[in-house]
């Protein structure tokens, strides 16, 4: 019974030749109302974005096989971001050109894929090369103001990752800019602006593509400073 | 255009503060934004439930591709706001509002709510009273839009009928275009309401409530039903013979959040014969009308295609009734090779070739099996016309335990007329005999979760003269299985009595029940078939005021001759085949299913045979 099974949830014949496992980074935005898609809903957004584009996923083995995918650290629910984190294992490599658009396709426009990179095979997790969420915070007075905040992420969350794990400690950040802008008890709009990794821990492995995307650790260092 | 912005602004505001905010946000794929100045007729179809569980319904899906389809009109949807969400929209003083463009639904020119249980009707007036919209259709307005209901509970919608401009009884799918076409026509010359009115009972399965008139007995029984001049007797239900000819759902719109059904669906027929004589779909959606095998494969790959979605569900009242069932189980494996795509048979008889079937889709047996056998006595069963032998159940359950199964579902019904303590304990017994194999040995690891329910007779069915439990005996009877059912295999879920009760006060009842439901509407929390909000003495107390018994509506038999309060609507099957499948099942008496036997004469075929 068990064998049997396990050939049913095995995907096509593994390739021969030519083909190779790869690792594909993409970075989404989600922005408008869809903010307050759950981390899970997101997923599963995604997950289907993935389907409907005809793309070679790889799966888990196993009872019950799920694509290999690493999302970046939960968003809080209600905030917006430019640039969340999504990894995909893929079965062969895919080309890049017309990727995006391929994912988008049926996609609202507040969900959106704006980068596809491959990354080299033996490029660390993504947990351990994230490194901060810059955040740009717009006080009470509707835009007048807007400052960033940097902070530090504990790690990426896998498959079901615990939702908003982020939030206490943006939050507590939170608070202390609204004391140190002087900002009173008005509302506060916050868009994740994008992610960042430790630079040192991918500098040499990364693909210029990621680089350009990673690029601005030194100006992130400067604000959380 | 003001309004829009708006009520997404209030979103914007608002969503983070209620609970799953994906319920109102829209934006799914394969949602349908049209431009409203680009249409002659708008159109929203509401689903009295919250959200995840209205996504789940097909019909709407079918009527909303149908009308999106067409040029001149564009059909959005809303479903019913949680009521921490109804909170903050009464407090913002936002109506309720459509999720494709956020505009409110008393600016469209049609809104057609779903009547798929009766425990939905309070939130169905609670729709139209958060729309703004009044309740009655006498107190619309020119200017209001045109309220139509449809689903199973517009073969009996009584007790709401008066919040209905018209009702479309039957198979939507031919009926939606003549509607729209019709409603086209009258705008066109400017017609009244009233004339509107007028106009749509001439199209076929259609019902004007206001059409109509009951007039009751002084011992409350309805005397007769008086109808306008050129109004149709009787209003009979739609019949859609070649499904073929109307494509599933190709672009189903996929949700953000987790629906009750996350999936894609297929029919693969709708009407089964099998004649359980409890069973309205059985009788009303007669004839059997299978869709073919080239159609659902491709339907079933576009759909999947077009969502995403990893399964697909072989859906109607007896998916293993479809014949060349195998046949088509092995073109959609063989079609989906490869695309990682679980498909599942949600309705399966309990016989071996089911279970051969439940191997054969390799779904994994970890979410089990589930069968239904209704009723635990083979005597009830036969009365029930419920074929099914006492050595099935437990022969297939044992079959199933050698194949690896640990887990099945059961469902059970109590309060079958003429039931008996030991009928209902046979209950237990045949779940027992389930855990048990060839020797009287233990099936060790096998889990049985039992999911009873309590029969509420419904309209246009052979039960319809039937008398329903009342609340204290159903409790009772809960309990005499409660204590016997007592193993660590065995999982017993049971319906509150109250909420049984409801269903079938409702189910069976007529328009003097309509301020009894406007008041419970107003005084409760809606969301009736939720047992978090239901509450019964809201009932209780508005059918006092108005003077009502409600044992008279659930728990007395009615007579032979007697007028029901659906007596001018028509699912198709004859009255007096009803009354003579009633005498049967007193009798014990079985029907053969007409597929394999002979014709049982019952009225449902359109042309004499489909």
């Amino acid at each position: 019974m068990r064998g049997r099974r396990h050939a049913a949830s095995g995907g096509p014949p593994s390739a021969g030749g030519g083909r190779r496992e790869c690792r594909l980074l993409l970075v989404f935005r989600k922005t408008g109302l869809l903010a307050y898609l759950s981390h899970l809903e997101t997923m599963r957004a995604m997950e289907r974005a993935l389907r409907r584009a005809g793309l070679p996923l790889s799966y888990s083995e196993g009872f019950s096989p799920h694509p290999r995918l690493t999302f970046s650290p939960a968003l809080p629910v209600g905030v917006a971001s430019e640039g969340e984190y999504l990894e995909v294992r893929l079965r062969e490599e895919v080309a890049l050109q017309g990727l995006c658009e391929r994912i988008n396709r049926g996609l609202p426009r507040d969900l959106r894929v704006v980068r596809a990179e491959l990354l080299p095979p033996h490029f660390p997790k993504m947990s351990r090369w994230i490194g901060y969420a810059l955040y740009r915070v717009e006080g009470p007075d509707g835009g007048g103001s807007s400052v960033f905040l940097a902070l530090p992420l504990a790690g990426a969350s896998r498959g079901g990752g615990r939702e908003g794990a982020a939030m206490p400690r943006l939050r507590d950040a939170l608070e202390s800019l609204r004391k140190r802008e002087g900002w009173g008890e008005g509302e506060l709009r916050v868009v994740r602006a994008g992610l960042y990794a430790s630079l040192d821990e991918v500098k040499e492995d990364a693909p210029s593509g990621l680089l350009e995307a990673f690029g601005r650790e030194a100006e992130l260092r400067e604000v959380s400073g | 255009m003001d309004e829009c912005r708006s009520i997404t602004g209030f979103l914007l505001r608002e969503a983070g503060a209620v609970e799953k905010p994906a319920r109102y946000l829209g934006e799914e794929v394969n949602s349908c934004r049209k431009d409203h100045s680009a249409v002659r007729l708008r159109c929203v179809f509401a689903y009295p439930d919250v959200y995840e569980v209205g996504i789940s319904n097909t019909g709407i899906q079918v009527l909303y591709e149908l009308v999106n389809r067409r040029s001149d009109a564009l059909a959005e949807r809303v479903y019913m706001p949680w009521t921490d969400m109804q909170e903050r929209m009464a407090a913002a003083g936002i109506p309720l509002f459509t999720l494709e463009s956020r505009k409110p639904v008393r600016d469209f020119h049609l809104l057609g709510i779903t009547l798929q249980h009766e425990l939905t009707y309070s939130n169905a007036i609670r729709m139209l009273r958060l729309a703004g919209i009044p309740v009655r259709g006498e107190e619309r307005g020119e200017d209001d839009p045109l309220v139509a209901g449809g689903g199973p509970g517009a073969f009996n919608p009584e007790p709401l009928a008066e919040a209905f401009d018209f009702l479309l009884l039957g198979d939507g799918e031919e009926a939606v275009g003549e509607i729209l076409d019709l409603l086209l026509e009258l705008r066109e010359r400017g017609a009244s309401r009233e004339e509107s009115l007028r106009a749509l009972a001439g199209i076929p399965g259609v019902y004007v409530p206001s059409l109509y008139r009951p007039v009751y007995l002084e011992s409350g029984e309805v005397a007769s039903i008086e109808r306008s001049r050129g109004a149709p007797w009787p209003v009979i239900r739609r019949v859609v013979e070649d499904l073929d000819r109307f494509p599933l759902p190709s672009r189903p719109v996929v949700p953000y959040l987790e629906a009750v059904h996350d999936r894609c669906n297929v029919e693969l027929f709708r009407g089964c014969t099998r004649g359980c004589r409890f069973c309205q779909a059985g009788m009303v959606q007669r004839p059997v009308r299978e869709r073919s095998q080239g159609c659902l494969l491709r339907w079933g790959v576009e759909a999947l295609e077009a969502t995403g979605h990893d399964e697909l569900s072989l859906a109607s009242l007896s998916s293993t009734d479809y014949r060349g069932i195998g046949e088509l189980l092995e073109r959609m494996r063989a079609e989906l090779g490869g695309r990682r795509v679980r498909i599942s048979l949600p309705s399966m008889r309990t016989d071996r070739f089911s279970l051969e079937l439940a191997e054969k889709l390799g779904e994994g047996r970890r979410s089990g099996l589930t069968f239904a056998p209704e009723a635990g006595s083979p005597r009830i069963r036969r009365s029930a016309n419920k074929d099914l032998g006492e050595e099935d159940l437990k022969s297939v359950l044992r079959a199933a335990y050698e194949a690896g199964w640990r887990r099945v579902k059961l469902y059970y019904m109590i309060g079958f007329p003429g039931e008996t303590d030991e009928d209902v304990g046979s209950i237990a017994r045949s779940v027992f005999s389930a855990l048990r194999g060839e020797r009287g040995e233990k099936l060790a690891g096998m889990r049985v979760t039992v999911s009873l329910s309590t029969l509420v007779p419904k309209p246009h069915t052979p039960l319809q003269w039937a008398p329903q439990l009342g609340m204290e005996e159903t409790r009772r009877r809960q309990q005499l299985l409660k204590d016997v059912l007592r193993s660590r295999q065995v999982e017993l879920r049971w319906h509150q009595a109250e909420m049984s009760y409801l269903e079938g006060l409702l189910s069976r009842g007529d328009r003097r029940l309509f301020p009894v439901l406007l008041k419970a509407a107003e005084r409760g929390r809606g969301f009736e078939n939720w047992s978090e909000l239901f509450d019964w003495e809201v009932w209780e107390k508005a059918l006092r005021e108005e003077g009502l018994d409600p044992s008279f509506y659930v728990e007395r038999e009615r007579g032979r001759d007697e007028v029901f309060p659906w007596e001018h609507l028509s699912g198709g099957v004859r009255r007096d085949f009803l009354w003579s499948e009633y005498q049967k099942y007193w009798r014990g008496e079985p029907t053969p299913d007409c597929r394999w036997g002979d014709c049982s004469r019952c009225g449902a075929c359109p042309r004499g045979e489909v």
